[in-house]
């Protein structure tokens, strides 16, 4: 019994906050893989300052943050699920362009096309079933834009109707990357270091609506979230967004 | 792997099953001596949360702790804290979704007990309370230790209403459960099969001690 219960408090005891400020971050689920590049730039400069980042789609945190869910900082992949937060009242001001993101088409297997609308269409023709994977429209602005897209290609709207939807970007690239699809209409800074060149097709971004994305501060930001809103403006930061895949002019 | 969201995991199971054990031998006892009248309703509301989808309980547990429903006003004035996406509402939906499991085998112990030894006692003089610890709790300890294990592993492998209800947030909401899932969806996959083979054996041992405690019981019993 003894031993039970030196357990038991061994377990309850267990999570001691850590020295550092943390503060929680609703990050896009695009921003995956720049995240632990971001954090650790940010925390050369300030050690003090310690981001918990979660990662999801835009949409859903924009309803959890109505909700009152507790996050300091909302990166979103589109301004659209900012501009209800800010109309709220619920930020500090109306936030910050931070990236513009685009699509990449990813295919498994190697196919020999110029863009990605020959890509799309070399794989319908060899393809009895065809089925894409992409980040869910009703909440992912990853997969709104992916759906733009496809509606101007030829026999789009079929492929929308049987894509298989990841609940955001990242479950969308993972679809792809574990084998279970084949191709997939994907977030380009999730995909452009995991993927070899030959089977990945940029996607114009002039061909669906505009990612950009903003992040802003909510009304319980201090000045560690502050602080790292401020540095996500810096050059430092773009040089790391850059290198992950996003742009800085729409 | 992610021994913060390990911690927040056993915490929440813990805390469930801890504050669920009272309230399943108060309705277990009350259900197989004292059935009331309207006893297939009551089965029925208990059993709800075993048939849902996790989704409709975190829907109306969403509904239930926004900070402007009663609930949630009530616990923001009480605490100074939203309850939205913290740990305590994980707990308490938790609470709800784990009730069938703690209500059933103990109910079903108190079926199976012999009321004479009860009544025996009675006559003897126990006072209620001793009643219960001398006689009662002996005999259904193999449905307490079910109802406990079952609560405690199932709490362990909750995701949707944990999900949906607690906002996956490092160190107070992401559960190991959700850590996984996480780390699945940043393709991870050595860190998610660490933690998932870990879940696997801490399950699988816990229900293979409580088969083996419950025949133990039983050969005691004998």
């Amino acid at each position: 019994m003894r031993l039970y219960l030196l357990i038991l408090t061994g377990i309850l005891s267990f999570a001691s906050p850590s020295q550092a400020e943390s503060f929680r971050v609703a990050a896009a689920a695009d921003l995956q893989q720049a995240m632990p590049h971001l954090v650790a730039a940010f925390q050369q400069v300030y050690p003090q300052y310690e981001p918990q980042v979660t990662l999801g789609s835009s949409g859903v945190f924009s309803s959890q943050l109505r909700q009152g869910a507790p996050f300091q900082l909302f990166m979103s992949a589109s301004s659209v699920y900012v501009e209800p937060l800010v109309a709220a009242g619920l930020t500090q001001d109306e936030g910050h362009i931070y990236a513009y993101g685009t699509l990449a088409l990813v295919s498994r297997s190697p196919l020999h096309a110029e863009s990605a609308q020959a890509a799309l269409a070399a794989w319908q023709a060899k393809t009895s079933r065809p089925r894409l994977a992409l980040a869910n429209p009703r909440h992912a602005p990853y997969g709104q834009a992916a759906q733009d897209w496809l509606l101007t290609q030829p026999k789009g709207q079929v492929l929308l109707n049987s894509a298989v939807l990841g609940e955001n970007a990242a479950q969308a690239v993972q679809f792809v990357f574990s084998g279970a699809l084949e191709m997939g209409v994907l977030a380009w800074p999730l995909v452009q270091q995991r993927f070899p060149e030959a089977s990945v097709w940029r996607i114009p971004p002039e061909s669906h609506r505009l990612l950009d994305q903003r992040m802003v501060l909510m009304h319980s930001a201090g000045d560690a979230a502050r602080a790292f809103y401020h540095f996500l403006q810096s050059k430092e930061a773009r040089a790391i967004f850059q290198a992950q895949g996003f742009d800085w002019v729409p | 792997m992610d021994w913060s969201a390990l911690s927040i995991s056993l915490k929440l199971a813990f805390w469930t099953s801890v504050l669920l054990l009272p309230l399943g031998l108060v309705l277990g006892r009350w259900l197989a001596w004292y059935p009331p009248r309207a006893a297939a309703w009551v089965h029925s509301l208990i059993f709800l949360p075993l048939v849902l989808p996790p989704t409709v309980l975190g829907y109306y547990a969403l509904l239930a702790i926004a900070p402007d429903a009663p609930l949630g006003m009530l616990w923001q004035s009480l605490s100074g804290r939203s309850l939205a996406f913290s740990f305590e509402a994980l707990l308490l939906v938790s609470l709800v979704a784990n009730l069938p499991f703690v209500v059933q085998p103990i109910s079903n112990s108190y079926q199976a007990l012999d009321r004479d030894i009860y009544d025996a006692g009675r006559v003897c003089g126990l006072a209620p309370w001793s009643l219960f610890w001398r006689i009662e709790l002996p005999l259904i300890w193999p449905g307490v230790l079910s109802a406990t294990m079952l609560t405690f592993t199932h709490t362990l492998g909750e995701f949707g209403v944990v999900l949906m209800v607690g906002g996956n947030l490092a160190g107070e909401t992401r559960t190991l459960s959700i850590a996984i899932y996480d780390e699945v969806q940043a393709l991870n996959m050595s860190a998610a099969g660490q933690m998932s083979l870990f879940l696997l054996l801490l399950a699988f041992s816990a229900l293979l001690w409580m088969q083996w405690q419950n025949r133990r019981a039983r050969r005691l019993m004998l």
